[in-house]
């Protein structure tokens, strides 16, 4: 019942403060929708890109092709000094110089510059990504085409050598096979009997004698014959028969008649003779031959040889030749991008990439709660604090505990509800499954919201008015802020400021957001972090029991004369309303020098308060505010009062 | 009989070197109206915060009297208010020089989130709140914000928001600061109102006639101290006896009534505007004397008044002695 009250009554509050509940309430949902709308693709950012080029080589409008195509807006420069200082006057966000005579030479690498503005450190890294990355692949296609050309060539070779390789195989083939002919031509060769048996004459003449008088005989015996024959035809008289009997005898009578035998013999002696001469003849050239034959199979020999050491070196040959195929072979990266790029960075996401906000998102929740957090529950503590109602809540019997609960649960509802909504209005524009991790992620909302609200708490209990509590909480958050991953990268500092950041909550708090929206962490890997949290919120709790004790004790005992300066509209000094410059000046006059030190110049900031309270004239307040002695104070109201100048 | 509601017993309250309060002792008693009185500076607000607790006294103590709900026998005992201050908050209602309300909220809805402070049920506070509301004369302007209210309507409201739990002792601290005379008019009707229904209230304020007219007993704070507690007759007349005689008359020679009035040893006369003022203890006989004058000198009597001193008087009168007798210490 009371808490529901007080915190109803917060609500109220905040609500009814127009401008608070604009800027608390509707100020994150509003900076929720505009980064949403802001950040909701996956497009190149809007660069404007200068470029400087001496001269148009083909080269080089490739180069500006490349940009075009990426929807950069390119603005071209005569000199590379206006190109830089369109950078510096914000024209531009980076400025390419390309090199004259911009063309792939032998041995000669060309270099283009890039100019950006390293003041604007987050753009200047976008831009360097952006652009540089779109440069170096239009580099890396140039490398590729040329590396191609050596692949090329390298193809070529291969198959060259593996025509040569067949050469070779052939040139050994018939190798072989002249080897095997010289081994027939060798055998052929040594199976050639050259031996002559020469005949001997004598026998052949005897053997001649003999069928000489064998002839002669069967000449005798053939006479006898014929005249038998001739005898008998006579006997039979003549017809037409025995007239071809008798033609067939004249025929071979006159045969018989003209075989003469003797010359016949002569001829024979001559023809032997000529014959043992033509046998000594061909003998000494079978010798002649045999001796040849001799030289063949020894050239045959020589032959073999040679053709066995041809086949060796062809075998060789054909091994280098095959251990050059298998090296080209061996080369397994044969693609030109492989060679120019043979260690290929592929930034994928780990999570599925809707639009930037998704990235954003965690670090977005974060800061929206940081800030709401610290400037919410601040500004509820001061508006309590400085509300005419504090007093009040004291004198009821209700625990001043209750109030710290009360605004520490009323920041956190305002906010847990703002951050519902802008997680719903994320989705809305994500479609992403930001709510696969429901559990662990409200979890770790509650923790953040928690640890913030809590620091907000310490800041509105320490300051007394909305202007300081909220220059604290702003200084707070930005400290947060810049000892972060969003403004400048942690791993960029120095060590020491490295590990003080690693412990800064708004990193540990987007980091288990990070993982728990974008990686569905479980609850057992966050397990130790939110743990830390916890831990460091239960401390927190602690210590604003005791800053409230401590402010209570402040606010209630304080020496009546000062605390009275902030009841209303009322100033009072020593327990007297003061209205004007004139009841100011009484109280002057009546009061000490020890009690003047004590209480105003001590309390100045109090005493100015109480100024603007009763004095309208700012001339008149700053001479007052000024003075640092009592009489020097009088004075100046006097002196004041006495010109007659208006005063309230 | 009176009923001590609250004792206040050798409280003194120093602020670093600065004394504010030294050695008060004083009863209030049940039902009454009870007005401490004191300049700028005397204390006041510092002794009524140490009555409810929120300032320690370096020596003393302050007691209340809470029902005594288990010992039949003893109706009520006295407690210190700091033993168990949440106790002693059930009891008073507290308003300070300053109204002390949101102004963001509603004249209802100050008084509903004031009575859950209180632990009241719903229908208690439901029931206080208009009672409350008609009391105060705020029913119209209920849904009103608190600060679009007037100067005395704000302050009827504070008054209401001290009595949303229905205290046994309301305490005002400056009631009527900042209201012109007809709003403060108003406010005191209010007080006598609220004191009628049985409520014990103590009052600090600087507007003495007011608090003269509506206390039953009054303290007078002066330079730390506790100067005097009694009913304001009773301490007009322990400072002096003295009373006024107004004399207005014509010609209105009044230099030469003032002589013969000296000349008859009564020399506390003086003029004052157009008429003349004459303090005595003894007034029938200085009446007596001054128609004898009048008559010598040919004076026409055309008004004569008697009037008693007023709280503002005596605490002038106070004043001139304390600051005599602090010059002769010094001395």
């Amino acid at each position: 019942m009371k808490l529901d009250k007080i915190i109803s009554k917060n609500f109220k509050l905040l609500l009814r403060a127009k401008g608070s509940a604009f800027v608390v309430i509707l100020g994150p949902l509003l900076i929720i929708l505009l980064v949403g709308l802001a950040f909701n693709n996956t497009t190149t950012y809007d660069i404007s890109v200068g470029i400087y080029a001496p001269d148009s080589s083909e080269l080089t409008k490739s180069f500006i092709n490349t940009l075009q195509n990426e929807n950069y807006v390119l603005k071209y420069y005569d000199s590379n000094i206006s190109c830089i200082n369109a950078i510096k006057q914000g024209a531009i966000h980076t400025c390419i110089v390309f090199p004259s005579n911009f063309i792939i030479q032998n041995n000669a690498s060309k270099t283009i510059e890039f100019y950006v503005d390293y003041t604007r450190i987050h753009l200047a890294r976008v831009v360097l990504d952006s652009i540089s990355k779109n440069v170096e692949l239009r580099s890396t296609q140039l490398s590729v085409n040329l590396t191609e050309n050596i692949l090329d060539l390298l193809t070529s070779t291969r198959t060259g050598i593996q025509k040569d390789i067949t050469t070779t195989n052939n040139i050994k083939g018939t190798v072989d096979e002249i080897s095997t002919d010289a081994d027939s031509i060798k055998s052929a060769v040594g199976n050639i009997n050259l031996n002559v048996s020469t005949p001997s004459t004598t026998s052949l003449q005897s053997e001649i004698d003999s069928l000489l008088t064998k002839s002669k005989s069967v000449k005798t015996k053939a006479t006898d014959v014929l005249e038998s024959g001739y005898a008998l035809i006579l006997d039979i008289g003549n017809s037409s028969t025995t007239a071809d009997f008798e033609d067939a005898l004249d025929t071979l009578n006159s045969t018989l008649n003209s075989t003469n035998y003797t010359l016949y013999d002569k001829n024979i002696d001559a023809y032997i003779a000529s014959i043992s001469s033509s046998l000594n003849d061909i003998k000494s050239k079978m010798s002649t031959a045999n001796t040849a034959k001799t030289n063949i199979r020894t050239s045959i020999d020589s032959l073999r040889e040679e053709l066995t050491g041809l086949k060796t070196d062809l075998d060789s040959l054909k091994a280098s030749q095959q251990k050059l195929i298998d090296d080209i072979n061996k080369l397994q990266i044969s693609s030109a991008e492989t060679i120019v790029s043979p260690v290929v960075t592929e930034i994928n996401s780990v999570v599925p990439e809707t639009t930037k906000l998704s990235y954003l998102l965690p670090d977005l929740l974060v800061l929206i709660i940081m800030f709401i957090g610290l400037l919410l529950s601040s500004a509820l503590l001061v508006l309590e604090k400085n509300s005419k109602a504090f007093f009040r809540n004291f004198t009821t019997p209700t625990p001043p505990q209750y109030f710290m609960y009360t605004t520490f649960l009323t920041s956190f509802f305002i906010i847990l509800i703002q951050i519902v909504a802008i997680l719903a209005i994320a989705f809305y524009f994500l479609r992403g499954p930001l709510f696969n991790n429901f559990y662990l992620t409200l979890a770790i909302l509650c923790l953040v919201i928690s640890f913030f609200t809590l620091i907000g708490m310490i800041i509105g209990y320490i300051f007394f008015n909305q202007e300081t509590a909220m220059i604290a909480s702003i200084c707070v958050g930005s400290a947060m802020l810049l000892l972060s991953n969003l403004v400048l990268p942690l791993e960029s500092m120095a060590d020491m400021i490295q590990m003080i950041a690693k412990y800064n909550p708004f990193v540990v708090g987007s980091d288990l957001l990070r993982k728990s929206l974008l990686f569905d962490a479980s609850f057992q890997g966050l397990k130790a972090q939110l743990l830390v949290i916890l831990g460091i919120v239960v401390v927190l709790f602690v210590i604003i029991a005791l800053v409230q004790r401590l402010s209570n004790i402040r606010f209630l005992r304080k020496p009546p004369h000062i605390k009275g300066l902030f009841e209303g509209n009322t100033f009072i000094l020593h327990d007297t309303v003061l209205r004007n410059e004139k009841d100011l000046l009484n109280a002057l006059k009546k009061m000490s020098d020890d009690d003047f030190k004590k209480d105003i110049l001590k309390n100045k900031k109090d005493f100015v308060k109480g100024l603007r309270i009763i004095i309208h004239d700012a001339r008149l307040r700053i001479r007052i505010k000024n003075r640092l002695t009592r009489n020097r104070m009088i004075s100046s109201i006097e002196d004041y009062s006495k010109k007659g100048s208006k005063v309230k | 009989m009176p009923e001590p509601i609250f004792r206040i017993k050798g409280v003194t309250k120093v602020f670093g070197h600065k004394t504010i309060l030294k050695d008060i002792s004083l009863d209030v008693n049940h039902g009454e109206i009870f007005g401490i009185i004191g300049a700028s500076g005397s204390g006041k607000t510092t002794l009524l915060n140490i009555m409810i607790g929120f300032l320690k006294p370096n020596t003393g103590d302050v007691l209340f009297r809470q029902d005594h709900l288990l010992d039949l026998k003893k109706a009520y005992v006295f407690r210190s208010v700091f033993q168990k201050p949440e106790d002693v908050k059930k009891i008073y209602g507290f308003a300070s020089q300053a109204p002390s309300f949101y102004g963001s909220l509603t004249v209802k809805e100050n008084l509903v989130y004031f009575g859950s402070l209180y632990n009241l049920t719903k229908d208690a506070i439901a029931t206080n709140v208009e009672t409350l509301l008609n009391l105060m004369g705020l029913k119209n302007s209920e849904h009103l914000l608190a600060k679009n209210l007037s100067g005395g309507m704000e302050r009827r409201l504070d008054i209401a928001c001290s009595l949303i739990h229905d205290p046994k002792l309301l305490i005002l601290d400056e009631p009527t600061a900042d209201l012109d005379p007809v709003l403060r008019n108003h406010i005191w009707e209010l007080v006598k109102k609220v004191n009628k229904k049985g409520t014990t209230i103590i009052i600090a304020s600087h507007h003495l006639n007011e608090i003269e007219a509506l206390c039953d007993r009054i303290a007078i704070l002066r330079d730390t101290r506790l100067v005097d507690v009694g009913s304001p007759d009773k301490v007009k007349m322990r400072f002096t006896r003295k009373q006024e005689i107004l004399v207005q008359c014509y010609p209105g020679n009044y230099e030469k009534i003032i002589a013969g009035l000296k000349h008859k040893k009564i020399t506390e006369a003086e003029k004052r505007g157009g008429e003349m003022v004459i303090h005595t203890k003894m007034p029938k006989k200085v009446f007596e004397e001054l128609l004898h004058i009048l008559d010598e000198l040919n004076e026409q009597l055309v008004d004569i008044r008697v009037s008693k001193p007023s709280l503002d008087d005596i605490f002038i009168l106070m004043s001139e002695k304390v600051e005599n007798e602090a010059g002769q210490d010094n001395k």
